[in-house]
């Protein structure tokens, strides 16, 4: 590729337009799923098999809407970077990247069910039945929901530590930050793509220069919406546990998750004929390198959590890892020390192997097989404990639910994701960096 | 063929289509005035700011010798730390230290291994600063064991006295953390060095400076055997540097966030320590390269976008440590931990030593945003102003998690607020001297950029620059101004 004496002039001046008809196949086979999915989830959700069913279901809808939102958040970070450091190599596919964080938008539909429905909200957050309660006293008795929250602590002490936290964990505000979380994330992924398209059409400078400076500004906020929906949707299930490395640790599984699924969709569009003249075994070697580092990043965040509430041995702290130590859960946390971190470190250590797609492809599918495992361990051993009353660990059955809802948004962010590609060039084809990024090598 | 369709092309759109980079060297420099220029600070004379900077470095490193001697003839209770602040400015000048030698092998292997080419200006300085950093964090801890020349026993050597190392404590950790990191750092600088101390033996007459340079350039003659071992050998030494750059500082937040105490066990701080320790050695690379430009006429070499990009870095780093900040005082909040908050208040709020915690926040996370706009980037002033801010606010930043937290411990009735003492002062005022003196020595001796690195990033380096067919399209670009160059 170094070699390659290619120009602008070789490159089909509008890009490269993704034909729906190619892809009907799997795309009919991503909306079937979906829909049936959607069928079945609904009936969950609102109840019709049962509130039992309805609240075990509650649990699978958080699980596969937090694996494909913070995938979604991976889209939109790797977005930014690319604007934010000004980045050469990676022009050619970004747009995968602008159009899997653009999923933003299902993601903001399939939230609802935790907004609406309360029987969702009572069965996930264990808070959310105490303040509701809490709201119901403070009704009849003329007070404010505070003041009726700290009289049920005075005969229930465990209930007392609600009462300290009141000022981020109360309904009001937690509804606000749902808005702020998909007003930040939504205008990341709806500008980036806009300007980028928009670039596709008039060839313009000012689109690279007004991307760039959006992704600095919002770099932050980015940052803090990552963070605090993953309090507030995960780590809230138990409101007595906390981690300051928690958003961190969300983050870089996220990040990694999105770069297997762009890979993987790089891949996709690549067997059905496009993207060969401008995407080669250098962008495969330099967006698994990238996967590579966050292969260690991850480990190196999920170590230290680990290693540090581990040696200090504060009991608020340990329940996180003690119930994932405990039954069934201790073999997937295993699993998650050996394959998805030392297993995909060495596979992904070699630069030969990174350059065959073939064998990136395979790795991505591990990779993501990995990130459902991790995000499954990370949820559903809450399940149990919560549902049960502390009495059992494992519900049986209801991992069908849980394979409902990964199969649904899956199946319908995956007809949606191709939809979207095939609505402008497959790559900014007229982005200043274009040529820079066609010749890059390693 | 290519001039026909680069003219066809430009026919349909008279835009510019590419976005160029900015030169890395200016001026079109050939490889000999990058030698001369270079080689020529270690043969030429010194200017006399120098010598003015260098006197007063020695007079610094020898006060700093007499603390030590008065430290070790009188007791560790000459510094000011008694109960409950048993770490004091030695932890605290031990991790400020530590974290300034965190942005020379960073420059080298991560900036490497991710192809910024931009580092090769500044990278052997900042590997030079990070071994003498890293020097200087020796010194503390090392002092602060109270008997210097038992600090043997920290090494897992077998003993007549049957001591064996306490594996379990991240103190020990330290040890081998920091010795690894110091012992591949200097082992990657060296490695780079030897083909610019070739360049400086054969440069030499015949005398005792050729045959130490001579010596240390290993039989250097530049051929493609050479070569091709050479950039094996770095390569190797930046993948193994990579994992040290993020262990040292973990290792290092390690003392801390195993412990069960109030502001030091939270599970952030690797992550957090890492930035900062980036942030602080950015910081105090510009802090030595912008002077070093100045008094020797690197402008062409070290240009605005280096220091450009490392104000971004420092800006960016410094969101980062905010972010730090921002999740320790949240988590302190949300965790409904009366003795986390409390710290955290006692800290930030209405402390004793509220002020250290106002000039962390203060400098650390609010100066740094003037690198959000250009012309502060630009200013070399305001840019200097911002690296004393953060050199000064990480410093802080240590004691502020050091000292103000264990002045106000689990028992009120011992609380107590921390002195400093003359030896406190002086011994850290002299780890300056001794770190400008080292720094002074190599500016002095050894080459301040990497000259054959330098030489890689210039255009006429790629084997395709004259490739006729290329170039012509590229130069028919620029005049059909398809090309702009920002």
């Amino acid at each position: 590729m170094s070699a390659h004496p290619i120009t602008l002039d070789d490159l089909p001046r509008d890009g490269e337009r993704l034909d729906l008809t190619k892809v009907s196949k799997l795309n009919g086979l991503f909306l079937v799923v979906g829909g049936l999915g959607l069928v079945a989830s609904l009936a969950y959700l609102f109840g019709f098999l049962g509130k039992d069913k309805q609240a075990e279901f509650a649990y699978s809808w958080l699980f596969a809407f937090f694996f494909f939102f913070t995938i979604t958040c991976g889209g939109i970070f790797w977005t930014m970077l690319q604007h934010a450091s000004n980045s050469g190599w990676s022009v050619v596919v970004r747009r995968l990247f602008e159009n899997l964080g653009s999923s933003i938008g299902w993601m903001a539909v399939f939230v609802l069910p935790f907004v609406f429905i309360p029987a969702v909200q009572d069965a996930l957050w264990e808070w959310i039945p105490i303040h509701r309660e809490a709201a119901h006293h403070a009704h009849q008795e003329h007070i404010s929901t505070y003041e009726a929250l700290h009289h049920m602590a005075e005969k229930d002490h465990s209930k007392h530590i609600l009462t300290s936290k009141y000022g981020y964990l109360n309904m009001s505000f937690w509804y606000v930050r749902v808005v702020v979380y998909f007003a930040i994330l939504g205008a990341l992924a709806y500008f980036l793509r806009k300007w980028s398209i928009q670039q596709d059409k008039d060839g313009s400078f000012k689109h690279t220069f007004r991307s760039r400076a959006f992704c600095c500004i919002l770099l932050f906020p980015f940052a803090l919406a990552v963070t605090f929906s993953a309090v507030d949707w995960v780590m809230a299930m138990d409101y007595t546990w906390f981690s300051t490395m928690w958003g961190v640790y969300i983050f870089a599984g996220g990040a990694w998750g999105a770069m297997a699924v762009s890979i993987l969709a790089l891949t996709y569009v690549r067997s059905n004929g496009y993207l060969h003249k401008v995407t080669s075994g250098e962008h495969y070697h330099l967006m698994g390198k990238l996967l590579f580092a966050f292969t260690v990043f991850w480990a190196y965040i999920a170590f230290s959590q680990f290693f540090l509430i581990w040696y200090a041995n504060i009991t608020e702290e340990t329940r996180f890892y003690i119930l994932r130590n405990t039954g069934g859960w201790w073999y997937l946390s295993h699993v998650l020390v050996w394959l998805h971190f030392a297993v995909s470190f060495v596979l992904l250590l070699s630069a030969g192997r990174k350059k065959r797609t073939a064998v990136m492809n395979a790795l991505c599918f591990w990779v993501l097989l990995m990130h459902v495992v991790d995000w499954y361990w990370l949820i559903i051993p809450e399940r149990g404990p919560s549902l049960s009353k502390g009495t059992v660990f494992w519900i049986d059955g209801a991992w069908v639910g849980d394979v409902i809802a990964l199969l649904t948004m899956g199946g319908l962010v995956g007809w949606a994701y191709l939809r979207r590609l095939s609505k402008a060039s497959l790559y900014p084809c007229r982005d200043p960096r274009l040529l820079e990024s066609v010749t890059a090598t390693n | 063929m290519a001039q026909q369709t680069a003219t066809a092309s430009h026919s349909s759109s008279s835009q510019p289509r590419i976005l160029d980079r900015e030169p890395l060297v200016l001026n079109n420099r050939s490889y000999s005035w990058i030698t001369n220029r270079i080689c020529g600070i270690v043969e030429n004379r010194q200017p006399k700011l120098w010598w003015i900077l260098f006197i007063p470095s020695v007079i610094l490193t020898g006060i700093m010798a007499f603390c030590f001697v008065y430290l070790i003839s009188t007791g560790v209770g000459v510094w000011g730390q008694k109960q409950p602040v048993a770490w004091a400015w030695d932890i605290t000048n031990f991790v400020f230290w530590i974290g300034i030698g965190h942005a020379g092998t960073l420059i080298s292997a991560i900036l490497f291994l991710t192809r910024q080419k931009w580092r090769t200006a500044v990278n052997r300085a900042s590997e030079a600063m990070t071994l003498f950093a890293v020097m200087c964090a020796g010194l503390f801890p090392a002092f602060h064991v109270g008997r210097v020349w038992m600090v043997w026993f920290l090494a897992p050597v077998p003993n007549a006295n049957a001591i064996w190392q306490n594996f379990k404590s991240p103190l020990l950790w330290d040890v081998f953390a920091v010795s690894t990191y110091f012992t591949v750092s200097v082992m990657f600088w060296f490695i780079g060095l030897v083909p610019d101390l070739a360049t400086l033996r054969d440069r030499c007459k015949p005398g005792l400076r050729r045959t130490l340079y001579g010596i240390f350039a290993l039989g250097w003659r530049g051929g493609n055997r050479q070569w091709n071992h050479y950039e094996m050998a770095y390569l190797l030494l930046a993948a193994l540097s990579t994992p040290l750059v993020l262990s040292v500082h973990s290792v290092v937040s390690f003392d801390f966030a195993t412990s069960v105490v109030p502001g030091w066990h939270t599970t952030i701080f690797p992550p957090y320590f890492v930035a900062g320790a980036i942030f602080g050695g950015f910081a105090m690379v510009l802090t030595l390269m912008i002077p070093a430009r100045r008094i020797y006429g690197l402008y062409d070499l070290i240009t605005e976008k280096h220091i450009d990009n490392m104000a971004k870095i420092i800006l960016l780093t410094g969101t980062i440590v905010g972010y730090g900040y921002s999740m320790e005082f949240f988590m302190a909040y949300y965790s409904g931990n009366q003795y986390e908050l409390q710290t955290f208040q006692l800290r930030g709020l209405y402390g004793p030593s509220v002020w250290y915690y106002y000039c962390m926040f203060g400098f650390n996370v609010f100066v740094p945003q003037l690198f959000w706009f250009k012309w502060c980037r630009k200013n070399l002033f305001v840019v200097l102003f911002v690296c004393m801010c953060v050199n000064a606010g990480m410093w802080y930043e240590r004691y502020v998690i050091i000292v103000t937290t264990l002045e106000r411990h689990f028992m009120p009735g011992s609380w107590r607020v921390f002195d400093a003492t003359w030896v406190d002062n002086w011994t850290f005022i002299g780890t300056f001297g001794f770190f400008m003196m080292n720094f002074l020595l190599f500016l002095r001796f050894l080459p301040v950029i990497a000259v054959a690195e330098v030489k890689a990033v210039l255009p006429e380096a790629n084997p395709h620059h004259d490739d006729h067919h290329e170039k012509g399209v590229h130069e028919l670009e620029i005049e059909y101004g398809k090309v702009k160059v920002s």
